[in-house]
């Protein structure tokens, strides 16, 4: 079962977050115009491995980058010019790294696309009324619980005090 | 005594629009038009209209149609090249480095400055393609296994231009892109109107503004900082090879790739200066972008025009030291008092005259003077691409072939449309895309206020 809780600040939905992880809420994501602070703008992704990603991609693409530079110029056509030699390391470099340069980058963006599995128009959240409000002026925490009364009204006792504008539970998200 | 460690305040420009006001601000562009836009707009497409005429016309008749001929085979095609990839290099400057570093202050600026790279250095590309002749066949610069066997030769700079100019734009145009993702989501939750709506959410991919998202979007924008922040110095590098690796005298030197890139990006922050002195009063964004900012670009600029001085003087204490004669005639004769001498003067004063007025503080904070300024050094880093290029080439060492180059009707055509289409559609950009970083502005503020707080 999905609770949300609707915030009007930044600082009312990153206190509420705080004292909902005090009492035991672990699992929480909020949904924010802006980026709220590192650690409060907890999410359920643990590490991420875009990083690895974008390095694993440059270091195959310097080798693809250099490969075909090879071939091209030392085996398939080879071409004297002003007897410079065929395989021409250095002069292979520039291409090299600009090569890295722009696969990486391939990598790291769509490394982001693949694990948000974006782009995806329509999400379920989106049917919540006034969520769309969120990536405006409003901040909303994203709670799991047990599919039960007694856990839900659990949750709607512990968020009361934290004053949200609205609360919503949805059975699934 | 224990000895007490101060540390300064931080002297960073700071947004002083609130958070309604900065959503407001961002939005209202794509709401309305205003009046002077469509006078603008009009303006941009009778002269993009003139490029257009002119690029079909050189494809039809030849580029014999261009002034440039032996020994001048490289002129304004080239020099317009190197002139708009320099303008080009801000942008990613700008963003890249200063997020890098941590400078929020950017955030302001940095959306202006990433579109006008991308079009700058879409523009650029358009030149060696129209010097090809045949630029239908340009297809062949890339490696791809032809039936004809033939592939491009890797040891030339300008199969290196290739992949420095593709690159950089490919990788330019992901940084701008993901960055403007959630100002995308918010065009598509905070405007009005279904169609605009959807157009806004199919670019957003989605977006939900989830933590997790943000953080992982931040991971991967930090990873392409890093890398463009490398390309952008690579890519006027490998611009300036073409130039560098070549045996003629004014070009030949090993100084010119770190003097190719600071005169990029004094060209680039120039630009950026004169687009957003008139942007912030024409959209009311004095509050987002403030005096403040202003002042951080001017000192940027004179940091960089000092830099740029730096390297002229390098440049003619070395040549002056050559064994070549030709080298020591090309700099200390042929540049300075030969066929374009009050070009290679007039240059002197635009480039290393002109940042000078930004010592005053006061005229760091007058923003028409900004704007002056940034059109003088503009126009002098033409002009010193221009020097560089045919200067050198119009006086070689055989004086029976010295060629006085004239450029023709076509060659300024094509040069005053490519200024047009950049002004055409960088107001399309204007129009339709949010033109700050509303998220790194907001959160800014939301950490300054948490911070007063404690």
């Amino acid at each position: 079962m999905t609770v949300l809780l609707e915030f009007a600040t930044a600082e009312g939905a990153v206190h509420a977050v705080r004292t909902l992880t005090a009492v035991g809420y672990l699992d929480i994501e909020t949904h924010a115009p802006f980026p709220l602070t590192e650690d409060e703008a907890r999410g359920r992704g643990g590490s991420f491995p875009i990083a690895p990603l974008a390095l694993g991609a440059g270091v195959v693409a310097m080798a693809a980058a250099y490969f075909i530079q090879w071939y091209a110029n030392v085996w398939s056509y080879p071409i004297d010019t002003g007897g410079r030699p065929l395989h021409a390391g250095p002069a292979f470099v520039p291409t090299v790294f600009e090569t890295i340069g722009l696969i990486a980058t391939l990598a790291a963006f769509f490394g982001f696309l693949l694990l948000e599995r974006l782009p995806r128009l329509w999400q379920p959240l989106f049917d919540v009324d006034g969520f769309e409000r969120s990536a405006v002026d409003r901040f909303w925490l994203e709670l799991e619980t047990d599919d039960t009364v007694e856990a839900v009204d659990r949750v709607t006792r512990d968020a009361m005090p934290l004053e949200p504008l609205r609360i919503v539970i949805g059975s699934d998200t | 005594m224990s000895a007490q460690v101060l540390v300064a305040p931080p002297d960073l420009p700071v947004t002083t629009a609130g958070d309604r006001e900065i959503v407001e601000a961002v939005l209202a562009p794509l709401r309305t038009t205003p009046p002077l836009w469509w006078v603008l707009f009009a303006i941009c497409a009778a002269g993009t209209v003139l490029w257009l005429g002119a690029v079909v016309y050189t494809v039809a008749a030849g580029i014999g149609v261009w002034g440039n001929n032996i020994p001048v085979a490289w002129a304004f095609a080239i020099v317009n090249f190197v002139w708009w990839i320099g303008i080009g290099h801000a942008g990613t400057f700008i963003s890249a480095f200063l997020m890098l570093l941590n400078q929020p202050w950017r955030a302001a600026v940095s959306r202006i400055a990433e579109s006008m790279t991308l079009i700058a250095v879409a523009i650029a590309g358009t030149f060696p393609l129209l010097h090809l002749g045949r630029p239908w066949f340009f297809y062949w610069l890339t490696p791809y296994p032809s039936t004809m066997g033939v592939w491009p030769n890797f040891k030339s700079a300008l199969a290196w231009d290739v992949a420095a100019v593709v690159s950089y734009f490919i990788v330019s145009t992901t940084f701008f892109y993901l960055g403007a993702i959630p100002d995308l989501a918010l065009a598509r939750d905070g405007l009005q109107g279904r169609r605009r709506r959807q157009v806004y959410g199919v670019f957003a991919l989605g977006w939900n503004g989830a933590g997790t998202q943000w953080r992982r979007r931040r991971a991967a924008l930090k990873i392409i900082a890093g890398i463009v922040a490398a390309l952008v110095v690579s890519v006027h590098s490998i611009v300036s090879l073409d130039f560098s690796i070549a045996q003629l005298a004014g070009w030949h030197s090993t100084n010119l790739p770190p003097y190719f890139v600071i005169g990029a990006v004094y060209s680039g922050v120039a630009m950026v200066l004169v687009l957003v002195v008139p942007i912030r009063r024409l959209y009311r964004l004095e509050s987002i972008i403030t005096l403040d900012h202003l002042d951080k670009l001017a000192r940027l600029l004179l940091t960089i025009g000092l830099l740029l001085t730096y390297c002229y003087v390098v440049e003619f204490v070395i040549a002056s030291r050559s064994s070549d004669p030709l080298e020591r005639t090309t700099y200390l004769q042929h540049w300075p008092f030969g066929y374009f001498g009050w070009l290679f003067w007039l240059m002197l004063v635009f480039n290393v005259g002109t940042p000078q007025l930004l010592w005053s503080a006061r005229l760091r904070r007058t923003p028409a003077v900004l704007a002056g300024a940034g059109v003088a050094i503009l126009a002098g880093m033409w002009l010193e691409r221009f020097i560089i290029v045919v200067a050198s080439l119009a006086q070689g060492a055989l004086p029976s072939s010295w060629f006085a180059y004239r450029p023709t009707w076509v060659d300024w055509s094509i040069l005053a449309g490519s200024l047009s289409l950049f002004g055409l559609v960088f107001l399309l950009f204007l129009r339709f895309v949010p033109a700050a970083a509303t998220d790194e502005l907001r959160r800014d503020r939301f950490e300054r206020a948490a911070r007063v707080q404690r």
